[in-house]
């Protein structure tokens, strides 16, 4: 498992993409999304999903949906048009500082 | 797979709720969670306080409270944000209409006052209140917000105060007497003493202090502590300036008349410098019967009849009219003026005979038109200069005549 302070950075990106990927996700299935994807190296705590997806819902990235699931309600997330033109370049700067670190730290050799 | 029933539900809610989670979204979301988690984990042979007590403590690291905080956080870096670049737009935009607005004020050009209005609004309401919100969030001691909040206080009323002095609205000067005392009495004691106390801040303190006392003392200078004492120097100016135009005309009279030597000419002028005696001892007789009316025989110097008449009309009515019994709104004149009038026609006649028609156009006594409450009347030459005028304004009337009198003197001179 990877430290906090790694995912936390990347956070906001695996919740654009994984919904941009799917029509609607809950909370929960999210991060049992993450931990099936990732083979349970990457786990998504509660404490820093729950803000970031209020606070990707009030910048009007995300969009929710209610429903009744027996004795509770589930709160089922979508992403909307300016969400998944954020998590397109989400990626790819992500993708960029791969790239990036990739050099910085030797894990490759420099050819160039 | 087990499902929870509902007071299992209700009494994970009301955990939720009493671990500190207010929002009620997050309540649902966290509920959700946490029944999902302890539905996967129950076996029949475990109970459901059991799993539920091993599962909460999965979801925080000292309290379940701490989601909540950083729910609040991003939601506030949100309108944060927004803040920050509201209040960078709106000092942009303070800057360029204030660039613009005074250059517009110093050419004399339209728009200047919209562009000073708009800048210093937006200043003193957008601006400052929101460099207050956010500098003052950033700032963990309570002095230093202290500080802040008087600084914007003060910038917010010296802004209002200077809009207000020169768009030349009423309290201006009471706001900038408010916003220098602020400074002077509330700002800089608290920024000096707080700021001394730390050694790290201790000189800087002291020369911003220093710097604050000699801008605040500067601006003290630019106070007008006597309203009125720009009309003063303009009347004082304009007495003087009369003084001076007269005493050259009178001069470079005399000197004409002494350089002539034909003595055809000699009678002619003669006659002139006694007509122009006379009517200009007229005028003066006038003049200083005004001033001992005013003064009941004492000496006061003109300026300070100035000084203490400046702006009074009635004095000026009760001099020259007398008000009618019949129509208290109707002033008869008195007898100064038609006295004057007639010595002033009696003098335009004897340079028309004797030498040009065009002295009407120097020495009018054509009344004129005049801008009453009622509307625009037709008013005689009495009325116009002397009827509803304030003191400074009928001296200078009487100042005007004489002047006239000389230059139509020093045009005649043979």
């Amino acid at each position: 498992m990877y430290s906090s302070e790694l995912i936390k950075g990347t956070l906001k990106t695996i919740i654009l993409k994984l919904l941009s990927d799917s029509d609607e996700m809950y909370g929960y299935e999210l991060t049992q999304r993450v931990k099936e994807l990732t083979g349970g190296k990457i786990q998504l705590t509660e404490g820093a999903l729950y803000p970031t997806l209020h606070a990707l819902e009030a910048q009007g990235v995300l969009s929710t949906n209610v429903v009744n699931v027996g004795n509770r309600i589930r709160k089922y997330y979508s992403i909307t048009p300016t969400g998944k033109q954020l998590a397109n370049d989400k990626v790819n700067e992500y993708a960029d500082f791969i790239q990036t670190m990739t050099f910085l730290l030797g894990l490759k050799p420099n050819l160039g | 797979m087990y499902v929870l029933d509902k007071s299992q539900v209700d009494y994970i809610l009301n955990d939720i709720r009493r671990n500190g989670i207010e929002t009620e979204e997050l309540q649902l979301n966290l509920l959700d969670h946490i029944c999902c988690v302890v539905e996967n984990e129950m076996s029949p042979d475990t109970s459901f306080e059991a799993v539920y007590a091993n599962v909460l403590p999965r979801f925080f690291k000292h309290q379940l409270r701490e989601i909540q905080e950083e729910t609040n956080l991003l939601l506030t870096f949100k309108n944060y944000y927004a803040m920050k670049k509201v209040m960078i737009n709106s000092g942009l935009f303070t800057a360029v209409t204030f660039v613009v607005g005074t250059l517009l004020k110093i050419g004399h050009l339209p728009g200047s006052a919209i562009l000073l209005i708009l800048a210093i609004a937006s200043m003193s309401f957008v601006f400052l209140p929101l460099f207050f919100l956010l500098k003052s969030k950033e700032e963990k001691v309570k002095s230093a917000k202290v500080i802040l909040g008087t600084g914007v206080v003060f910038g917010i009323l010296f802004c209002l105060s200077t809009l207000f002095k020169v768009m030349h609205w009423p309290y201006g000067d009471l706001m900038w007497f408010f916003a220098l005392g602020i400074l002077f009495f509330v700002f800089l004691p608290i920024f000096y003493f707080t700021g001394i106390r730390k050694p790290e801040t201790k000189m800087n303190t002291i020369l911003a202090s220093i710097m604050i006392l000699t801008v605040g003392g500067l601006l003290f200078t630019l106070t007008n502590l006597r309203s009125n004492l720009n009309k003063e120097s303009a009347i004082s100016a304009a007495n003087l300036y009369y003084a001076k135009c007269l005493d050259r005309t009178k001069l470079s009279n005399t000197s004409k008349y002494e350089q002539q030597n034909i003595d055809s000419f000699q009678l002619k002028n003669d006659a002139l410098k006694h007509e122009v005696e006379t009517i200009i001892s007229t005028i003066n007789g006038v003049k200083n019967g005004f001033y001992a009316y005013l003064t009941e025989g004492k000496k006061i110097s003109e300026l300070e009849l100035c000084n203490r008449f400046n702006g009074d009309f009635e004095s000026v009515a009760a001099y020259f009219f007398k008000q009618s019994k019949m129509n208290p709104e109707e002033d008869k004149l008195k007898s100064h003026l038609p006295i004057l009038k007639a010595a002033l026609e009696k003098f335009k006649e004897f340079v028309g005979s004797n030498y040009t028609k065009d002295v009407a156009s120097i020495l009018d006594l054509e009344g004129g038109r005049r801008l009453y409450k009622t509307g625009v009347k037709n008013v005689s030459w009495e009325y116009l200069y002397f009827n509803a005028v304030p003191f400074e304004v009928a001296v200078r009337n009487l100042n005007q005549l004489e002047l006239s009198v000389r230059i139509i003197e020093s045009s005649c001179i043979q």
